[in-house]
């Protein structure tokens, strides 16, 4: 924590004072967020606007740090024109003194959903393969299980051999199915 | 983080500091909260939170309230990437500067403290 957050943390426990500056920096990181989005994405005020369905004119006002009548309406149409989703919550004081320290570029910059890592080609097939490792071990626990029940029929065999190497495994089909999608998308 | 200064005129008064004392207690605050943005985010990420006037090298940080603040200051101007220096206590009425004159007097200012760093500034101090 810098000096200035220290000091801050005295200073916050006169109540007026905490609340100024949350309001104050509340309005200074959405306007500065938008900016910043808009600005990773080489867009200018005009296309930002052209893809919320506002005005050029309004963009400048909703990147001003004073502005402070944001409506939870406009903030959903911006989220969905930089494809991302909004989160507004409520947060305790603590939490202020570290977004308020670690405030800069980097930490109000977000991918969009095209490139947010979470759903890279690489994450959908782990994702798949983990379903499929959660498939074969059900399977293997019920074949270990001591029941009546636990006879291996034609689709245990056929998931035994999967396991044993000697068939293409689920996790290729899916790769393939993966990248098929990719080459057409 | 960006070090924030305070004009001292020729008698060695915090003319900026007694400024800042007679605003009412909830402008004051307000005004520290943006100081401290300023300093922790320095003057490009928080947007429009300082405009031109104009007069070259003077800038108005802008806050809002009942009465609209619009404090004179500049980069530097000793170091121009690490600092800030206050320079002339002003308010805005209707787009309008009260004193109109503020941006050149702070220039004034500017070229009195360019001339003698150690003794017309001081670091800013703070005004609960």
């Amino acid at each position: 924590m810098s000096e200035l957050t220290n000091r801050l943390r005295v200073e916050f426990r006169d109540e007026e004072t905490r609340h100024i500056y949350a309001d104050d920096f509340l309005n200074t990181y959405i306007a500065s967020q938008l900016k910043v989005l808009r600005e990773d994405r080489n867009w200018t005020q005009r296309q930002l606007a052209e893809r919320a369905g506002m005005r050029q004119e309004r963009i400048s006002v909703l990147e001003d740090v004073n502005y402070e009548a944001w409506s939870v309406r406009t903030l959903k149409r911006l989220a969905q024109a930089f494809d991302l989703r909004l989160s507004i919550k409520f947060e305790s004081f603590g939490s202020f003194l570290t977004e308020f320290d670690q405030f800069r570029r980097e930490i109000l910059t977000r991918p969009s959903f095209e490139d947010d890592p979470a759903f890279s080609n690489e994450e959908i097939e782990a994702a798949a393969g983990a379903n499929d490792f959660e498939v074969i071990s059900s399977q293997i626990i019920r074949l270990a299980t001591p029941e009546p029940s636990n006879v291996l029929n034609f689709q245990d065999f056929k998931q035994a051999q999967r396991w044993a190497g000697n068939e293409p495994s689920k996790r290729d089909e899916q790769r393939t199915s993966v990248a098929t999608l990719s080459a057409q998308a | 983080m960006w070090v924030i200064y305070d004009h001292v005129d020729r008698h060695g008064v915090n003319v900026f500091a007694e400024w800042t004392r007679r605003l009412e207690r909830v402008q004051r605050k307000l005004l520290r909260a943006k100081l401290d943005m300023l300093a922790i985010a320095g003057p490009d990420l928080p947007t429009q939170l300082l405009a031109g006037t104009g007069v070259p090298h003077i800038y108005k940080l802008r806050v809002k309230g009942n009465v609209q603040l619009r404090p004179m200051l500049c980069r530097g101007p000793v170091d121009n990437n690490s600092e800030f220096t206050l320079l002339y206590g002003a308010i805005e009425v209707g787009d309008v500067l009260q004193p109109v004159d503020a941006a050149e007097r702070a220039a004034v200012i500017r070229e009195e403290i360019l001339a003698d760093p150690n003794n017309r500034r001081c670091e800013h101090e703070r005004i609960d």
